[in-house]
């Protein structure tokens, strides 16, 4: 199966049909990339769920009687400032940013360790790994 | 005269042939395992660790035959896994069949690094059992208990280097003889190729590096053993994130601080280095688990930008 990355997102939604989770599910119990989009997926939207709802100040309603912008403007020193900051700062996140990691799961892990140990003379079921399913949410919430 | 004594020497001969030595005759624990590796038998077995992070227990499903021990265990209603003879096998429900093979390059004898000391027998699941110590010089490492008719082992109890009990892996149910194995339908053969160099330790803390495989193209995973226990070691250039603790806090171990995951016998520690990203999947003691991670490159430790630069994206 390939990854159902369209599908992850209605997951999260409940908004699947019973052979689409069954898929999901299987799928996500053997890849790991997919689990960890899952994961990002969820923290992005609980980041956007904790955002808190803010009144419009009351300056920034409309007004009857707009105030008369000049066209041309000195930009203030402050936006100067401003630019070359956030320029130091994508300068240092693109030097200190961390470089794409390899991502796994203990069963990515477990497999190849698990065959190797069997083997051994002293290979038993406690030198195999359970393929865990991932704890991710259930669907819908 | 003469035809007595010849009488009596056949006897004896006759004595020393025709009665078979019991499965469970061996010299060293070597031996026993040996013995057992060729027993035929089904059953259940239970594996039970007393962790740092709490108890953690699993049911397994043994078989095993013509020398090979099928581990199999139901994920859910729709997937078997079977491990045993260098392979690792997901059987699902439509009958496909995913298998990721290695070819192991060579065994420790355990007899290097252990000594072993035969006990008397004892009854165990209502079975005449012979209880063997493994000793790691005064200190006992584990308990493995032997059927004394098919030699097959029905437990093993692993201990830390204070005593106390890590992990014990018994059967609960044994049906002695023939199992029936089932066959797998059309599989997919995932062969792990070998690697022929690493930057990784040959020795470490006791354990010998057996073989070293190609992981994901870019990274290479080396099994160690000192031929009781053993453990992997996935070394890649770039850093390494286990999905199941990827937002788990830090352990300390010694000085450094490692994220950590223990299962039913098997324990996993994922760091960075100054030589790249580590994760070592093992069933090593907790003792043991110290003395490895403590010859193996330590974390690094960011400096303070780069904590600040990463924390914004991690």
């Amino acid at each position: 199966m390939s990854h159902p990355a369209e599908l992850l997102s209605a997951y999260l939604d409940g908004e699947v049909t019973p052979d689409e989770r069954r898929r999901v599910v299987e799928h996500l119990a053997r890849c790991g990339t997919c689990y960890v989009d899952l994961e990002s997926l969820q923290a992005a939207r609980a980041a956007l769920r904790s955002l808190p709802i803010l009144d419009l100040p009351v300056d920034l309603m409309p007004r009857e009687r707009h105030r008369v912008v000049p066209l041309r403007r000195r930009p203030a020193v402050w936006v100067g400032a401003a630019a070359a900051a956030a320029a130091a700062f994508v300068a240092l996140a693109t030097t200190f940013a961390p470089a794409p990691g390899l991502n796994v799961t203990v069963n990515d892990l477990s497999r190849p360790a698990s065959a190797r140990a069997s083997i051994d003379p002293s290979f038993s079921s406690a030198k195999v790994v359970l393929p865990p399913l991932p704890t991710f949410p259930e669907a819908g919430q | 005269m003469k035809t007595r004594l010849a009488a009596l020497v056949a006897v004896v001969l006759a004595s020393l042939v025709l009665v078979p030595a019991p499965a469970w005759a061996g010299d060293t624990v070597g031996d026993h395992l040996e013995i057992a590796s060729r027993a035929e038998y089904s059953g259940e077995q239970v594996v039970s660790c007393q962790t740092p992070d709490g108890v953690k227990n699993a049911v397994y499903t043994l078989m095993q035959k013509d020398g090979k021990l099928y581990v199999s265990v139901e994920v859910d209603a729709t997937t078997t896994v079977v491990v045993g003879g260098g392979s690792y096998e997901v059987r699902n429900a439509d009958g496909s069949v995913s298998v990721t093979s290695v070819e192991g390059a060579g065994t420790v004898d355990m007899g290097v690094r252990y000594d072993s000391q035969d006990g008397a027998i004892e009854q165990y699941l209502g079975r005449e059992a012979v209880p063997v110590d493994i000793m790691q010089g005064a200190l006992r490492r584990a308990r493995m208990t032997f059927d004394a008719e098919t030699g097959a082992l029905l437990r093993t109890q692993i201990y830390n280097s204070n005593g106390s009990l890590y992990c014990e892996t018994r059967f609960v149910k044994f049906v002695p003889g023939e199992p029936a194995v089932a066959a797998g339908g059309g599989s997919t053969t995932q062969p792990l190729a070998a690697a022929t160099d690493s930057d990784l330790p040959k020795k470490v803390a006791g354990f010998s590096e057996l073989d070293l495989f190609t992981f994901n193209k870019d990274s290479v995973m080396a099994y160690y053993s000192d031929g009781l226990f053993s453990f992997t070691l996935l070394h890649s250039a770039r850093s390494v994130q286990v999905a199941e603790i990827a937002n788990a806090p830090e352990v300390k171990v010694g000085d450094y601080k490692y994220k950590r995951w223990f299962g039913p016998g098997q324990v996993v520690y994922v760091w960075d280095s100054e030589v790249g990203g580590l994760a070592l999947l093992g069933d090593l003691p907790l003792d043991m688990q110290e003395q490895v991670l403590g010859k193996l490159p330590f974390p690094k430790k960011p400096n303070v930008i780069v904590r600040i630069i990463q924390s914004l994206f991690n």
